[in-house]
């Protein structure tokens, strides 16, 4: 196994991939078990697998110190890795089923090998903060709904402008692969005005599109020999 | 008697006999006007088709539009042209495998129902086969027992937008309409099952057995939600639940019909969608129109006693409400897509053509 370093310091070892695999499990636990204090749809649910295990993953991703070609490699292994280790344990212990999760599962896995690559490259350049970063920007996207929907409302004369935002938004990927409109639910409808409004998903294939040029582009630039002037940690 | 007296006490009965019946339903000359906003206003809408015959790259807005041709005063049929050829060409081209009527994977339920009630409206047995898998599509998206709601669920018997989203009344309506449209079967148990939501979400605690239920007789959206301050009853949803119950095969003598017709008449007001403002305003006018026609009553007599020509009123308002191009579209609220001129001129063509049908 490669060296590897959690975000908050140096450090060595499976004993820190063991941590960082019992933290994600824990949290996913946690949120999955809030989410039986809701009335989700079938369909949302297999959503909310797959946003726990993409959160999950960026926010306890480690980054490994080794060669480029290894680092890309294990980077991809840990972004496919650990929703299939979250969906297993779900369907397992819940009701949810494996099918339920599969497709906005393999969505999660596309933006995850994205940011996890994102982050292994950010750590290469010396940008620690940039995982905090990185999950900041996933909550605020992933919240866009909430927080920008009375400026979509103002904006509704443009309905381009209400599917920009919905799009995006990451969950808009997970609703699309999972074949529900999720801004329909009850609580967003609610507590949004996106159900009321005219928006277009993109097609399944453009998000997939768009991940795998963002993963293909920080798999590049690991793999690029890194400029010495740079605070370079790849060799610590 | 003499035979010549007799003729005359006839001729005096058939007068008097045809002079009740002829007794026009509305003002003839605000008749006269509003037949001609319903011209301009599909003028505008083939001034604004696409070339594929559809409008707004929507399937929804496209059988809206149609519907309102097909239905309108002038009568017009596929005999007539290109401009009602092509939007069911484009209707026919969207039909998928699973009987839903849709360009898109959300709103299946939307778009499928208002397809078929303008497929309906062209009475062509061509469309048939179509129409049946529509119907089957509907029903099936009714939430019972096999998807999890057993009959004491407050969403038992609902429909939504399609795939699994909750359902509300709004959908109901429509998935109803369409139903009714194309004759289904009133032993047919989507009608019962479709009454005990619709009666879910109405504030009238006498047949609701849901503990937010008040009191009023108008509906909500959905049961126990209202878009609008609490859950207090508006217009739109109230002239969609009372539908709803015409359609589902509930009577004037109905005690839930009554108390949906006292809400319309305590709050008779064709200034706003009551309880709602602005928003929803011509959605509003469009099922309040087709609601009024139905329920067969050319008066609507308010609670302080005042008779409303309901026909005379709606006609002088989405007349005042026109624009110069012939147009429809709410300035104040674009919720609902009330922004977007094809549909909302489909809506008013559309409540324009009740309002003129005796």
């Amino acid at each position: 196994m490669a060296p590897i370093r959690g975000h908050k310091g140096r450090a060595t070892g499976a004993a820190l991939l063991q941590g960082n695999v019992s933290g994600t499990l824990l949290g996913a636990a946690t949120a999955l078990l809030a989410l039986t204090a809701f009335e989700v749809p079938a369909a949302a649910e297999g959503m909310l697998v797959a946003a726990i295990a993409l959160f999950s993953g960026i926010w306890f991703c480690p980054v490994f110190i080794a060669g480029a070609v290894t680092r890309v490699t294990a980077t991809i292994a840990w972004s496919v890795t650990l929703p299939l280790a979250i969906a297993a344990a779900t369907a397992a212990t819940t009701a949810i089923p494996l099918s339920r999760i599969a497709y906005p599962g393999g969505a999660a896995i596309l933006i995850l090998i994205a940011a996890s690559l994102a982050i292994a490259w950010a750590d290469k350049r010396g940008w620690r903060e940039a995982r905090t970063g990185l999950v900041l920007l996933f909550a605020i996207s992933i919240t866009s709904c909430v927080w920008l929907g009375p400026a979509a409302e103002l904006a509704a004369a443009k309905p381009w402008m209400a599917s920009l935002i919905v799009n995006l938004n990451p969950a808009s990927f997970l609703a699309v692969a999972a074949g529900h409109d999720y801004l329909l639910d009850t609580w967003l409808y609610q507590h949004t005005a996106f159900g009321s409004l005219r928006y277009q998903y993109w097609p399944l294939s453009l998000f997939v599109g768009l991940n795998l040029v963002a993963a293909l582009t920080f798999a590049a630039c690991l793999l690029l020999p890194v400029n010495k002037n740079a605070g370079s940690t790849a060799a610590t | 008697m003499r035979k010549g007296t007799f003729q005359a006490w006839l001729a005096m009965a058939l007068l008097v006999c045809g002079g009740v019946n002829a007794e026009p339903v509305m003002d003839p000359e605000l008749r006269e006007k509003a037949g001609r906003a319903a011209d301009a206003g599909l003028h505008y809408l083939r001034e604004h088709q696409a070339e594929d015959g559809s409008w707004s790259e929507s399937v929804g807005v496209t059988a809206l539009a149609l519907r309102a041709f097909l239905e309108s005063h002038r009568g017009y049929n596929e005999g007539d042209g290109a401009f009602i050829t092509r939007p069911i060409s484009f209707i026919m081209a969207n039909v998928r495998d699973d009987g839903s009527i849709s360009e898109t994977a959300q709103k299946k339920n939307y778009n499928t129902a208002v397809s078929l009630t303008a497929l309906a409206a062209i009475n062509n047995s061509d469309y048939a086969t179509t129409i049946s898998n529509g119907q089957k599509f509907l029903k099936g998206l009714q939430l019972d027992g096999p998807d999890g709601y057993e009959p004491d669920h407050k969403y038992y018997g609902g429909i939504g937008y399609g795939g699994d989203e909750r359902p509300d009344l709004s959908n109901q309506y429509m998935a109803l309409e369409a139903l009714k449209a194309t004759a289904t079967d009133e032993n047919d148990p989507v009608w019962d099952k479709a009454l005990t939501f619709v009666s879910r979400a109405q504030n009238y605690s006498e047949t609701n057995d849901q503990e937010w239920a008040g009191n009023d007789g108008g509906f909500v959206y959905m049961p126990g939600y209202s878009p609008h301050e609490g859950l207090n009853s508006y217009g739109g949803m109230t002239s969609a639940g009372l539908l709803s119950l015409l359609f589902a095969g509930a009577d004037k003598s109905d005690p839930r019909v009554k108390a949906a017709y006292d809400w319309i008449r305590a709050n008779y007001t064709l200034e706003e969608n009551p309880g709602a403002g602005n928003q929803g305003l011509y959605y509003y006018y469009n099922v309040f129109a087709k609601c009024m026609y139905v329920y067969g009553e050319t008066e609507i007599v308010d609670t302080n006693g005042v008779a409303h020509n309901w026909r005379n009123d709606l006609a002088r308002k989405l007349i005042s409400l026109q624009q110069k191009d012939g147009s429809w579209f709410n300035p104040d609220s674009p919720r609902w897509w009330e922004g977007n001129k094809d549909l909302v001129t489909a809506w008013s063509v559309i409540a324009l053509n009740s309002v003129l049908r005796d």
